[in-house]
């Protein structure tokens, strides 16, 4: 059942329009991660879904409710910031009770709420800390726990590994992971790392240029990209791209020459493809054979390039 | 070349002065300016049109 | 990189929040002079010494020429507040700057060092004369004043004697009573202000917010000897406090929250906004956000804006003379005058009332430099 559903949603930034018309729903208890790079637009949506930013266009319902007009406060979305926007003159207890205690939340309650969040994050020995006080990644805890005390039906993770050093990346990711599998929150997560989204998401929305390119989970968009920019952006080393020109097509299969002078055949499952098209053929670097001889006659299924030289370096 | 332990990354240059990226598993024998032959099932080959679209889908299946 | 290049490609730039800051207060100070030159030449001779905010004065009072002055003063007021415009909006504070650790002077050579030192020392003394030359006259007797001993050693001391005069001879306890209740209330009421206004400025986006800035940024360029007239009016006839310590306090707040409101923007702005985000996000409310998150975070900038505010309300001594008469109401600047007698010399006597009136800026100065240097350790959000 859809949770959280986007509808045609824009933002114009001045007369520059930013986000371009996104459809999107997400299930509740699903672990959504918006990727692109850098100007796509996914902090700006995050930040629209946060209420932070006011729509141009468009609706957002969260839970049956449509929040497009309410104010951020009151859509029940906690949201972690990059800079994890920890209140520099407080304790690491104040700063995770310090929304609850703006709303006058009864004092048992956020007692018992800053203990199960500390227990979750292992806070409890820098309870009494400034932030100034704290490593990284405990700051990053911090700033969850200031988010899991609020109990929201959303959570919104804007980068928040960006500012960490790889080993505690990899460390926070397993955490975060652990807490939504542990919450069965419905979370939203912004990054431009393709390995957190990849080993992170169940649902991944890659975006480009104000628009979603193509929604799916990780291993769908990695060997099924809708389009040349999916395929590219996924994946490290990047997938070979090479232009060539369709050599014939026959039976719905299609002759394609490689670099080298060999060829391959792919059975077409469309017919708009036909002789002379332009077209990108593009093959992962980890789906390549090597090797040193000649192809047995046995594999005749691959389709075996001349010799390549492997460049000095 | 570049030696990652687990895996090796091969940079190979084709008679096109095409530059490919190669991905094999453990350690490689190969060394620089060394002639390698390379494979590839068409499964794994992706076709786009000139609008970048899919027009061929690896047939590599996900495993679900 | 050593020495001077190091001071003006990399220090200068980095410091340009701070230098900003201070070439406008003393651009605005510089504007404004006008007792030195009352007091000392009366603009002479042949008007060589004359400064435009002396020259207006003297044409409108003097010649009582007030068309002619007013459009003097009108002219040169949006001159200098277009420089001053462009000037603030090309240095608005775009990132916080790093501290920075300069070559420390031990490492110089032994030669260079001897230089440093005895230049510092110079500069000490120099600065420090004519509180030297007041402490010394206020112990010594009025024979040596009389006799002409100005500068060499007190045949007598009295300074007890001097003391104690000054408050027996005039109401003085009354004056720094006064004074120290103006300076109070006039400071809390204009950092109140202005970091209210501070925050609304510099964190929201509403129509007119420049024109806003720009007004309390333009007003801090009146030269306020021509508000003398309306000022005085208002306190007489409009909010009837004339001749009351609040008639100071009301027009000191108004005349300082320009100026700090200008200030606590810049500082405010400088806060990271993902931190009232973030609150935000959790349902605190904006007052919320201002007393809980805004008002510590500022501290440094307030302890700052105090000591300066502290230090031109006492000081003043313009709108003394304009807003009050009687003894009960006066503060200790121009309640000083009340020690001048018009046959005998009473410089002694001035002397000590006036280092008994310098002693509070001094103290708040230095209680509040330790607090300023303690609002600097909070730490900033990322690490």
């Amino acid at each position: 059942m859809t949770y959280v559903s986007l509808e045609n949603i824009a933002k114009d930034f001045g007369t520059t329009r930013v986000i371009k018309g996104i459809d999107l729903s997400i299930e509740q208890g699903e672990f959504v991660v918006f990727v692109g790079p850098s100007g796509c637009g996914k902090s700006t949506l995050l930040r629209l879904i946060a209420g932070l930013e006011q729509m141009s266009e468009g609706r957002l319902v969260i839970d049956g409710r449509d929040m497009t007009a309410v104010d951020s406060a009151n859509r029940g979305v906690a949201m972690v910031f990059q800079s994890y926007a920890l209140y520099p003159h407080m304790t690491v207890a104040d700063n995770i009770t310090f929304g609850m205690r703006m709303n006058r939340v009864d004092k048992a309650i956020i007692a018992e709420r800053l203990e199960r969040a500390a227990t979750m994050l292992h806070l409890q020995p820098y309870l009494d800390r400034k932030p100034a006080h704290l490593s990284g990644g405990q700051r990053q805890r911090v700033a969850i726990g200031r988010a899991i005390v609020r109990d929201p039906s959303v959570f919104l993770f804007d980068e928040p590994l960006s500012n960490l050093d790889a080993a505690l990346r990899h460390e926070m990711r397993v955490e975060i992971l652990k807490l939504h599998k542990s919450l069965g929150s419905t979370m939203i997560y912004v990054t431009h790392d393709q390995v957190e989204a990849m080993t992170m998401a169940d649902k991944i929305v890659v975006l480009n240029g104000g628009h979603i390119e193509q929604v799916g989970s990780p291993l769908d968009l990695y060997l099924k990209p809708a389009n040349r920019f999916v395929a590219e952006f996924l994946g490290s080393p990047k997938i070979n791209c090479f232009e060539t020109v369709v050599q014939a097509v026959d039976k719905g299969v299609a002759i394609l020459p490689l670099p080298g002078g060999a060829t391959v055949s792919l059975p077409l499952d469309s017919a708009d493809i036909s002789k002379g098209d332009a077209v990108t053929l593009a093959i992962r670097p980890e789906h390549f054979v090597v090797g040193e001889t000649e192809p047995q006659k046995s594999k005749r299924r691959w389709s075996w390039w001349s010799t390549l030289v492997l460049k000095p370096c | 070349m570049e030696h990652l332990g687990a895996e090796t990354l091969l940079m190979l240059k084709t008679e096109g002065d095409i530059t490919l990226m190669v991905k094999v598993d453990g350690v490689s024998h190969v060394r620089s300016g060394d002639s390698v032959s390379l494979g590839v099932r068409p499964e794994a080959c992706q076709l786009f049109n000139a609008a970048g679209k899919t027009v061929v889908f690896s047939a590599i299946a996900s495993p679900e | 990189m050593k020495g001077f290049k190091l001071l003006w490609h990399i220090v200068l730039p980095q410091l340009r929040p701070a230098t900003s800051i201070a070439m406008i207060v003393s651009v605005v100070g510089a504007l404004r002079s006008f007792d030195l030159v009352s007091v000392m030449t009366d603009g002479g001779p042949y008007q060589s010494s004359t400064v435009l905010a002396y020259y207006m004065y003297d044409q409108t009072f003097g010649a009582f020429r007030i068309g002619y002055g007013a459009a003097i003063a009108s002219c040169l007021f949006f001159l200098m507040d277009i420089c001053i415009v462009i000037f603030l909006i090309r240095s608005l504070p775009r990132g916080g700057a790093e501290a920075m650790f300069p070559i420390p002077i031990e490492t110089a050579s032994p030669a260079r060092r001897r230089v440093f030192y005895a230049t510092v020392w110079i500069c000490l003394f120099v600065w420090l004369l004519p509180i030297i030359a007041i402490a010394i006259t206020s112990i010594r007797s009025v024979q040596d004043l009389n006799a002409g001993n100005y500068w060499g050693w007190p045949t007598e001391f009295s300074a007890v004697a001097n003391y104690t005069r000054v408050f027996t001879s005039s109401p003085m306890l009354r004056f720094l009573f006064n004074s120290m209740v103006i300076t109070l209330v006039s400071c809390v009421g204009a950092l109140a202000l202005s970091a209210m206004a501070g925050f609304a400025l510099s964190r929201y986006r509403f129509r007119g917010s420049t024109l806003l800035l720009a007004l309390f940024i333009a007003g801090n360029f009146v030269p306020f000897q021509m508000l003398m007239i309306p000022v005085r009016d208002i306190a007489i006839h409009v909010i009837p406090v004339y001749d009351t310590i609040w008639a100071l306090v009301i027009f000191h707040i108004a005349f300082q929250t320009g100026f700090c409101t200008l200030f606590m923007r810049n500082f405010i702005a400088e806060l990271p906004g993902e931190l009232i985000e973030a609150a935000r996000v959790e349902g605190v409310s904006e007052i919320q956000i201002f007393f809980h998150v805004i008002l510590p975070l500022v501290r440094p900038a307030l302890a700052a804006l105090f000591v300066l505010v502290f230090t031109f309300v006492w000081n003043d001594y313009f709108w003394s003379l304009v807003l009050v008469q009687s003894d009960s109401a006066r503060p200790v600047t121009a309640g000083l005058q009340a020690l001048r007698e018009t046959w005998t010399n009473t410089w002694h006597l001035i002397s000590a009332g006036s280092l008994l009136a310098a002693v509070p800026p001094v103290l708040v100065f230095f209680l509040m430099q330790r607090q300023f240097i303690a609002g600097l350790t909070f730490g900033a959000t990322k690490g």
